[in-house]
Order: C-alpha cells, then structure tokens, then sequence
C-alpha cells in the first residue's frame, strides 16, 4: 500500500472535512451570503450599481459551481481512503486468522 | 501521580475536594507468612511503607540475598531480551493480566530455566562465531583461487610448472624462478601493504591486486567487510621471508594456491563443497538458536513481571524492623482510613496461605507526622489533577484546585482559544481518544502519545468549551454566521449609499433590538471591529479575572474553618478580600454600571455615549485623587456619590493592609502569652504493650521526629522575629500580585484577538486565493489551496495556537489563581504496588 493506516485515516478526515466544508461553502455562495463578499473576485470601483449587481451575481455563482466541484473531488478521496482502510482491514484479519504459528520469524 | 488502578480506584467514587484521610499503622508479620502478606498488599496497592531501617545500609539488610538473586535474574532476562532484539523479536512487557507473585520455591524454577537458556544461547553464539570464522577463511580461499586466474594466465610465459606449490610452504630452492604469495587483505590496508612491500624489497617484487566483490560478514560483529586479493611475486627465499612478515603484520590472510589452473579447479571444488557444508551447518545452528529463543519468547515477559514482583516484595521486606527474639517482622506504613479494611483482608489471605496458626495483624497508631496526599481519581479527574500536582501536591487535608480545575480550566482555555470551528476539531480529536480509549489505552505510543492520551477528557472538554465561545464570539474560521437575524438594518438612502465609500450607523436609529445571544454578524463589516472587540474582551477578561481571584481567596475560607483556625478568617481572608473587592471588584461595577447607564437612545445629553468616560481613567483617578474635566455637556461622575464613595474603599482598603501586615502576628502572640506557664513538652511517645505467643512482652518507644515539614503546627515553634518577616512578605506579595495578577489576566484578551486574527489572515492570504481564481482550472486551484487551507489550520491554529492557549491557561491557575490560597507543601502517597512496579512508559 503506498500509505499507511494512520496516514490512510489522517486523509480520510481532511477529506471529509474538505467535501463538507466546500459543500457548505457552495450553499453559501449560491444564497449569495454577505459575509463571503469580501471572497469574491470583484474590482473595487463598478460604474454603476447595476453593474456591480450583475458582476457580483456572476461571481457568486461562479465560485459557488468551483466550491462544489472541489467538493466532489474531495469525495473521490473519501471513497479511496474509505476503500484503502478497507483493505488494510482485511489484511490483517487474514493475518490474524492464521494465529502465530503460520508466522514467519525473521533469521 | 495518581494513576489509573490507583488505590480503592474500584471503589465507590469520593470527592477529590480533600486529600483522603490517612491512618499510619503498625504491622506484624508471621516470618513464614511475610512473605504471601507482602506480595497480597502488593495486589492491593494501598500501603506506602515507611523505612524502619533508614540507618542500616542497603548491604546489612536482611533480604539482601534475595534482591541480588532478582537482580541476576533481571539481568539474565534482559541478555536474553537482547538476543531477540537481535533475532528482530521485539519482547513487549504485559500490559494486564499480570502473573501472581511467585513463591520462593517456584523461582528456584525459574532460575534454572533461565540459566539454561542463557547457557545454551551462550553457547549458541560461540559456536556461531567459531563457525562464521571458519565460513569467512574458506569463503576467501574461494576468492583467491577465483582471482589469481588472470593473474597467472598473465605470467604465463615464466616457467611456473617447475614450482608446484605456493612457496608459503615447503619453500623449493629453485633459482632463476619466480615464486608468490596470495591471500587476502582489507581493502583500506592494501596501499600501505604495497608500498611497504615496495620497499623491503628495493622494488624487486611485482604485486597484482583485485577487489572482493561479495560482501563478507565479520564473525563477532556482523558488520560488513571490505577485502581485496593480492598475488606477490618475487625471488628468491631470503625475499620470501620478508614478505611473509609483512604480511602478517598487515593482518592479511595467506592462503595455498597451486599455480596450474586444474590443480587451482579441484581445490575451488574441495572448498565449495566444504562451504556447502558449513552452510549446513550453520542453518542448523541458526535454527536451534531460534527455536531456543522462540521458546523463550513466550515466556519471557511473564518471567519479568514475576521477577519485578519478587524483587518488589524483597524490598519491601527490608523496610521492615526484624525481631530475632520473638520472630516476627514490625513495619509500618500509611494506609488510606476507608481501606483498612482491606488491608486486614490481605492481611489474613497471607496468613492462610501458608496455613499459619499466628495471625498478622496491625495497629493504628497515634501520629502527629505529617501524612502523604492521596487523591482518589478516575479516569476524568486524573488529568486535571496531573496539571494541579505539576505545580505542587496539596498538603494534607488541604483544600485541592483539581476540583474546580475541571471546569475552570477548558474555561479559561476557550475565552482564549474561541471559535467554533477549530473548537470542533480539538473537541473531535479528543471524542475520538475516550470513545476509543480501551484500544488506545494499550497502545505503545511513546511518551508523547501518552501525554496527549492522558488528558484527552481535558482536550474533549476543551474542544467542548471553545466551540461554546466561539458561538458567543460569532467566530468560525473567521467568519459569522447570521443565526437570529442582524438587529442593525440600513437607514440611508439610495443616493447616500452610492456616494460614499463608508456610512456610519448610528445605533439610536439603526438598531432593531439586541442580538440575542454572542456578538451580532454585523460587526463582521464594521471597521471598528477590532476597536469594538478589544473593549468588550479587555473587560471580559478582568472580569473573569477577578472572579477567579476572589474565588480563590474564599477558597482559602475552606483550609481555616478545616483546620481550626478561626481568627485567620477575621484576620487574613476578610481584609484580602476586602482589598480586592473595593479596588478591583468596584473596577468590574463600574464596567457593568457603564454599560447600562450609557444608551444612544436616552434624552439625558450626558447619558450619551461621547459621555461615557474611561474605566481605567477613572480607576486611576480614583487613585490618585484626581479630577478630569468634563466634555461640554457631560458629567464627570458616573452616579452622585462616585467621589466619596471612591474614598471611602480606597481608605478602607488601604486600611487593610496594615490589617493583613500586623493581624497575624499579634495574634500569634497574644496567644502565646497567654499559654499555660512553660512551653509543654510534646513527645511523640507511644509505648505499647503487646504479648506474643511466646510470653515475651516487647516494648516499642518512637522518638518525635523533628516537624520541620510540619504545616500545620509550624507556627508553634516558629520565633516572633522569622513570624513577622514572614507575615511582612506575605503581605507584599499578596498586595503587589492582586494588581499585577489583576494586568496578568488581560492575556485571555490577547491570545483571544492574535487567534481571531492569525484566523482571518489564513482566510484571506489563503483560502480566499483560491476563491478567486477564475474558469474551470479554478476548480482544481481551489482544491490544492483549500488543502494547503486545512493544513495550516490544523497546524498553526489548532496545535500551536491551542498549545499557546493551554500554557497561559495553565499560568493563569498555577499563579493566579493558587496564589491565592493553596501552599502546596504535601509529598504524594505512593503506595508499594505491583502495577507501578510492572507498568512503566516506554521511551521510544
């Protein structure tokens, strides 16, 4: 396995955290949250107030389809921490059904 | 430290609010019997033994024998250990189910089997090298028959047919012909070796040189050798002798080589074959050493533990006073009062172990020594009071922080460390360490590990705390979120907010109501946020600052009325807390009167905010009688009587100070004088009586020993001179620290602010650059940034910043708050226990 179980399980909260954070993120960008104006990519002077209006509803929807696309991202690697801890439980099952006597000491 | 089986710990749970009341007890022991009743006392784990034989040196005790015996064994275990590290077996110690002491027949097993099995690895391993060396000499045999191939296909031309043999033996006397040592030399030697040969010989010899390409293994140490073949060719005996010399003094190996190349073959298949022996050889060997000590291997930490046991109980044995007259063995130790009855129970099961007829039994002897401190903690509690006895264990009896540390403690950390969403992550890591705690408490991790394992209920409660804080605070990661509903709405017109970059809302117009829990979102926007936030948790933390401080001086209350000591609640406690409530506790009224007297909507001009003056300005004036003058409409007073009210605490409370100086010591003295006529003589005497089966009566006199450790009572023997000198500095300190504690807990406001801000800059020179790339590669910025995001987070803010936090929190108790009351001058009860024999922390 190229990672660890500690590792394995270190990935799989930063994913998770990562695909529910982003998640919530998205939600708030797409009701256009105040607070997260600031987050946005916008100039600072806008000729008129429908302009601004009109870029800033672009943007937020922009960076609201980014925050969820990241997210699904994050799942992959959910499922491929998911899947490696899995793993590394069924091999140590096997291991352990053998019982210490099918075990190999080292010379 | 109190650990986890610690005394009575499968008993009804108690309050660590007091250390538990202490018996010091007399045994005496049935020699037979000693022995079971130590080792059942030893299961037990609630006697701390006092030395009875402090002026006898280790070497006259009587149980020396048997600890030297334990020692051997130890050491006969731990070569043994050793030999398996080697094998790559790592030998784990129990971690539970311990074995029962042995008695002292079974080691007697034990000690022959050990000696068995040390004896035969011994054994095992001299044969090993014997056998490896052999292996190594025909190994390079192999190496310079190989080699000297093309060293001889070289010289083909000479006449060597005449010269059978390599001339290292049987040297023929054979003029005009060439003759040659080979052998084997280490590879960093054979430049010397050459020049040196060089030499001797006037240049009249030819050397050829080859390196070893396999890997050859030194017979003792196992490591790795680097060696090269060498040829010699010369003339001559007198030649021949030099440079066999040579070669022995650069401790090269020289090997017979028959200079035809089918002789050459037949001896490169004689050594192979022998080499295939010796290979045979060897795995067998090998084999038997594992099988030895894979046999070993499953017993051995079970000899350990048994031998740590029986070594323990030895010990113990020889704390004790032997009596050779009526043959019984006299000890003594603190025993906490409610397992008394448990100790006779031990006690008894040692006795009718061996079918004694004479029971054991103790005495619970009169004292005036001064006791350990025992806390009886559970798995909760036991952090906490790891932080407390850091600082110093509680003298006996005394009041114990531990208990209100559980609360006061994630407490104090939040205020600092607010924020609900690193508050989650501290509060998950912890969640995770005590639902999984039965696995993870038999983890070997290491002593760091440990420390964070051992205090994971404080970490949860922690993580608990600050997202409580952090909710109050309106903080996560920086951001608010808008739960109730801002209470400010926009009062400006559409032109008014086009045409200026910054409005200004004014709180009499723009405000629907208060928010009605923690901070409104709104200040999120506000520039004068970090203004407004300052405020509010400036005095916040003086506050909490001050009610932790009276706090711990009422805790102080506590230890008098505990101890008897009446008047010093009149005499130091009243005009302490005196003190810091009219200066300090008047400064925390005037915070809250300020914040309710001044309202942008009342119709009073100086009720107005641009009224409303400076708590610390005033605080200083009060102090130094000053006056300040008033804005155009304004009052300078807060309510009428502020100025005469401010002088009567501040003669009051100065008045206290020379209440604290001299209270103490006149009482003392007043006391004194009017104690009965001549000092009494204390002598800690107990004669006793007791009548054995044999008729003999023994009688047992303790001498007082000194009470220079005595808390309690110290002032009894203490001189006037050292009592005022004393009570003078106290008096400095208290009143010097109740100021610089009170400026001391303004860091709950700074740590508060460095980690909202350092917060707010991971967001914006971090997260939000990802926020703001632009098209369909933004998705997968957005990806490694928010990764980078995370890391920094867990990181900085959650480690470091949480380790800051956790380090004032600890300061803020150890200083400010135990200076108040808590002495701290008891020694811990360590009680003889197995497990504190058998449980010890690996340091990886």
């Amino acid at each position: 396995m190229f990672c660890g179980r500690k590792c394995c399980l270190f990935c799989l909260f930063m994913s998770a955290w990562g695909f529910l954070m982003l998640n919530l993120l998205g939600i708030f960008f797409y009701v256009q949250s105040l607070m997260l104006l600031e987050s946005l990519p916008l100039p600072h002077h806008f000729p008129s107030q429908e302009a601004f209006k009109e870029q800033a509803d672009e943007a937020y929807q922009d960076v609201s389809t980014r925050c969820f696309v990241a997210a699904v991202f994050y799942l992959g690697f959910v499922f491929i921490a998911i899947v490696a801890i899995r793993r590394d439980n069924k091999r140590r099952k096997r291991l352990y059904k053998r019982g210490p006597g099918h075990l190999r000491f080292r010379r | 430290m109190s650990k986890w089986w610690s005394c009575g710990s499968n008993q009804e749970s108690n309050s660590i609010f007091r250390s538990e009341v202490m018996s010091l007890v007399q045994m005496y022991l049935q020699p037979e019997a000693a022995y079971d009743t130590i080792a059942a006392l030893g299961e037990v784990g609630c006697v701390q033994f006092r030395d009875l034989n402090a002026k006898i040196n280790a070497q006259q005790r009587k149980f020396i024998g048997e600890v030297r015996r334990c020692d051997e064994l130890e050491r006969r275990i731990r070569y043994v250990t050793a030999e398996l590290n080697k094998e790559g077996h790592k030998v784990l110690d129990l971690m539970d189910d311990f074995p029962p002491a042995p008695q002292p027949r079974e080691i007697i097993d034990l000690e022959l089997h050990l000696e068995k099995t040390e004896t035969e690895i011994l054994e095992l391993a001299a044969n090993n090298v014997n056998l490896q060396t052999s292996y190594l000499e025909l190994s390079e045999m192999i190496q310079v028959l190989e080699r000297t191939d093309q060293f001889f296909s070289d010289q083909e031309s000479h006449n060597f047919d005449l010269n059978k043999m390599g001339t290292h033996r049987d040297p023929e006397k054979s003029n005009g012909h060439l003759g040659f040592v080979a052998g084997v030399i280490s590879r960093e030697r054979e430049y010397a070796f050459e020049r040196m040969l060089w030499r001797i010989s006037r240049g009249n010899v030819f050397v050829r040189r080859c390196d070893v390409d396999v890997a050859l293994t030194d017979p003792k140490t196992g490591n790795v050798l680097h060696k090269s073949v060498f040829v010699v060719f010369f003339q001559g005996d007198q030649l021949q002798a030099r440079i066999r010399k040579v070669c022995t003094g650069f401790h090269a190996h020289m090997y017979p080589c028959p200079s035809s190349h089918s002789e050459r073959q037949e001896m490169v298949k004689n050594v192979r074959t022998r080499l295939e022996d010796l290979q045979v050889i060897i795995n067998q060997t090998s084999d038997h050493r594992t099988c030895v000590l894979q046999a070993a291997l499953k017993q051995l930490p079970t000899w350990s533990a048994m031998v740590k046991k029986m070594k323990g109980i030895y010990h113990t044995l020889n704390l004790f006073n032997v009596d050779l007259g009526s043959k019984c063995l006299i000890g003594e130790g603190w025993v906490p009062k409610r397992e008394l009855e448990l100790v006779e129970v031990a006690l008894a099961a040692g006795s009718a172990s061996v079918g004694s007829t004479v029971p054991s039994f103790i005495n619970v002897l009169d004292t005036k020594k001064e006791p350990p401190t025992h806390f009886r903690t559970n798995k909760f509690t036991r952090g906490f009071q790891n932080l407390i006895d850091a600082y110093g264990i509680a003298g006996y009896r005394e009041v114990n922080p531990g208990l209100y540390t559980c609360i006061t403690f994630p407490f104090l950390f939040a205020v600092m460390f607010g924020d609900m969403g690193h508050g989650t992550i501290l509060f998950l890591l912890g969640l995770w360490m005590v639902i999984d705690e039965k696995r993870l408490s038999k983890k070997r991790g290491g002593e760091i590990w440990n420390i964070f394992f051992a205090g994971r209920y404080i970490i949860m409660l922690m993580g608990l705390f600050a997202m409580y804080t952090g909710f109050h605070y309106n903080d996560i990661f920086s951001k608010s979120i808008n739960v109730f509903g801002t209470r400010w709405v926009n009062v400006y017109n559409r032109t008014t907010v086009l045409t200026n970059p910054t409005l200004q809302l004014n709180p009499s117009v723009a405000t629907r109501g208060v928010y009605p829990m923690g901070i409104d979102p709104i200040w999120q926007s506000a520039s004068n946020k970090i203004i407004f936030l300052n405020t509010y948790k400036m005095k916040l933390s003086i506050i909490f600052g001050v009610l932790h401080m009276v706090f711990g001086v009422c805790m102080s209350v506590e230890n008098f009325v505990f101890f008897k000591k009446y008047a010093y609640i009149i005499l130091q406690f009243v005009p302490q807390v005196l003190f810091l409530l009219l200066m300090f506790g008047y400064m925390c009224f005037m915070m809250f009167y300020k914040w309710v007297k001044y309202s942008p909507t009342t119709d009073v001009e100086a009720d107005t905010p641009g009224c409303a003056p400076s708590v610390l300005i005033m605080f200083i004036d009060m102090v130094l009688f000053k006056t300040e003058t008033a804005l155009p409409g304004c009052d300078v007073n807060m309510f009428p009587i502020q100025k005469n009210l401010e002088m009567i605490f501040l003669v009051v409370a100065l008045l206290c100070i020379p209440w604290i100086l001299l209270g103490k010591p006149l009482y003392i003295k007043y006391q004194r004088r009017n104690r009965p006529a001549g000092p009494v003589e204390e002598v800690d005497e107990i004669v006793e009586k007791i009548e054995v089966t044999t008729g003999k009566e023994i009688i047992i006199t303790e001498v007082a020993e000194a009470h220079e450790s005595g808390g309690h009572s110290e002032e009894d023997d203490e001189p006037m001179s050292e009592i005022w000198i004393h009570q003078a500095i106290h008096t400095i300190e208290y009143i010097l620290s109740t100021i610089s504690h009170t400026a001391s807990y303004l860091r709950l406001w700074a740590l508060s602010l460095a980690h909202a801000q350092l917060s707010e800059v991971l967001w914006t020179m971090v997260l939000a650059m990802g926020l703001q790339m632009n098209g369909y590669v933004g998705a997968i910025g957005l990806f490694f940034i928010f990764a980078v995001w995370e890391f920094f987070t867990i990181a900085i803010m959650v480690m470091m910043e949480g380790l800051s936090a956790f380090l004032h929190t600890l300061r803020l108790h150890w200083v400010e708050f135990m200076s108040k009351f808590y002495v701290g001058n008891g020694y811990p009860f360590t009680p003889f226990s197995f497990k504190d024999i058998l449980i010890v922390v690996e340091d990886d």
